[in-house]
């Protein structure tokens, strides 16, 4: 044994050679044979926009006047990343709704599951509103809670099903 | 002296061996430790649903209490009515119109070039703060007028709508996709599959609900004060719910709802009233009104609507919800 061992370090760089031709053949079965990831229908991005410029008061495609989006607000879609960009956690998770993050500087709650994830938004207006806006009462969660002061029309929006939001 | 040639030999085979192996179980190690540190979790999408709140018995904890499926895919889309613009609109989608899918409704649905729901464009009349924006009117692909009326907007994305236009020749401003009679691909048509008919699906639901036993049926109406059986003798008479969607007329799917976090499928017909006295006492023979309803996946009933005038006193616009359940 301690020969073999012997043996195998004054040979040392038989043995390098020896490495890194395994270290290539296992890479190049594993690029051969790597799956590939299924494509899914994933959240990626999530955001509002606001377009047109008030000067020009229009919306158009024409590239010689093309109107880019004025603005955006990119949502961030983890609950870290809420918390580290302005958004307070209020309360707990409210089964079967999820978790209210709010911002004063936008008009729109955001909801997030247990796991952190972005799974909708809760527009809100003190201005009467058409259909698909219904008329509200003050948001109040668990623990007396009042997200949303006094009567307001609402869009609630979830990107997925928010049943399981607060887990099993 | 070939002797010791030959256990040289032996040796650094050896050693190339073992080599080879080390490195085959170092690189799997490897490989997997990068594989566990790159995986990630996506988030769910889908489906999109606009849900309304509400809360019960006075409770401080809210419950959906209604909500419904916007259509997903462009051929759902299509299905719910919604026409495909074809043009697509950088750094927006396509706008789906129809008039009846938005009767009286302030929204408009973007689909992205692969026909997948990207986002919703918000407007009202009324002002609005930022970051609600003021414009004369709105318009998608082509220059098309989309909304005709001063206005204030906001769209509400969930997915990149910079990629909206992709493959449309559209998903830059400097490809000069304005180029009028550019034309995207249309929806490709996909072969209907075998939908059963929503009057065969209402059928079996009122069939099932005429075997069921110990149902129990909550009411609310609109306004509050109108005719309606007390709920004790309507969860005594639910065969009387199952007449009327057994009798529907023009059977029609509708908006899919969820109920306590289930999933609906909406219908919407006709019912010419007939002997209608035990759910609702001086209901008019003869009155045409419209019913909704929503059943289970099971083909279970779950909620019946009416709406219109049923006796002398209701207004067309008085509704009664009826909720079963067990």
């Amino acid at each position: 044994m301690k020969k073999t061992i012997r043996t195998i370090f004054t040979n040392w760089h038989i043995l390098v050679i020896g490495l890194a031709i395994g270290a290539i053949i296992t890479t190049g079965i594993y690029l051969l044979v790597k799956p590939e990831p299924a494509p899914v229908d994933s959240l990626e991005k999530s955001l509002l926009a606001w377009g047109g410029s008030i000067a020009k008061g229009r919306y158009d495609d024409n590239p010689a006047r093309h109107t880019k989006l004025d603005d955006t607000y990119v949502f961030p879609i983890s609950s870290k990343e809420a918390s580290s960009s302005g958004w307070t956690e209020n309360g707990q998770c409210v089964t079967g709704i999820g978790r209210y993050f709010s911002n004063p500087n936008l008009p729109n709650l955001l909801i997030y599951n247990e796991s952190d994830e972005l799974i909708g938004v809760y527009l809100y207006s003190y201005n009467p509103m058409a259909n698909p806006w219904t008329k509200s009462d003050s948001l109040v969660i668990p623990q007396d809670i009042t997200l949303i002061n006094g009567e307001h029309w609402s869009v609630l929006l979830y990107f997925q099903n928010p049943s399981k939001a607060c887990g099993l | 002296m070939q002797n010791t040639k030959s256990n040289i030999s032996k040796e650094l085979i050896t050693v190339l061996g073992v080599g080879i192996v080390s490195g085959i179980i170092i690189t799997i190690i490897v490989l997997y430790g990068l594989s566990i540190a790159n995986k990630v979790d996506p988030i769910d999408l889908g489906p999109i649903t606009i849900a309304s709140l509400s809360y019960e018995n006075n409770s401080q904890t809210p419950i959906i209490s209604d909500s419904f499926s916007l259509p997903y895919t462009g051929v759902e889309a299509l299905e719910a009515g919604l026409e495909d613009p074809i043009l697509c609109s950088f750094g927006r989608g396509k706008y789906f119109l129809s008039d009846s899918f938005y009767a009286n409704s302030e929204y408009l649905l973007l689909y992205n070039y692969s026909n997948q729901l990207t986002g919703i464009y918000f407007y009202t009349s009324n002002s609005m703060p930022n970051p609600w924006l003021k414009l004369d009117e709105l318009r998608g692909g082509g220059g098309t007028l989309v909304v005709d009326k001063e206005h204030h907007g906001l769209f509400v994305f969930f997915r990149d709508p910079n990629e909206s236009c992709k493959g449309s020749g559209k998903s830059a401003p400097e490809s000069g996709t304005y180029h009028r009679g550019t034309r995207s691909t249309p929806t490709p048509y996909i072969e209907p599959t075998a939908t059963p008919l929503p009057s065969d699906l209402l059928t079996n639901a009122a069939t099932q609900l005429d075997t069921a036993s110990s149902l129990e049926v909550t009411v609310t109406t609109d306004p509050e004060n109108i005719a309606v059986a007390s709920e004790a003798d309507i969860s005594a008479n639910v065969s009387g719910l199952s007449d009327i969607i057994s009798n529907l007329t023009d059977v029609g799917y509708a908006s899919n709802t969820w109920i306590d976090n289930v999933s609906y499928k909406g219908f919407s017909g006709s019912y010419t009233v007939k002997k209608l006295d035990a759910l609702v006492p001086g209901a008019v023979d003869g009155n045409v009104i419209k019913v909704s309803a929503w059943v289970s996946e099971e083909g279970v009933l779950r909620r019946v609507r009416l709406e219109g005038a049923l006796t002398n006193d209701d207004s067309d616009s008085a509704t009664r919800t009826f909720d079963i359940s067990k």
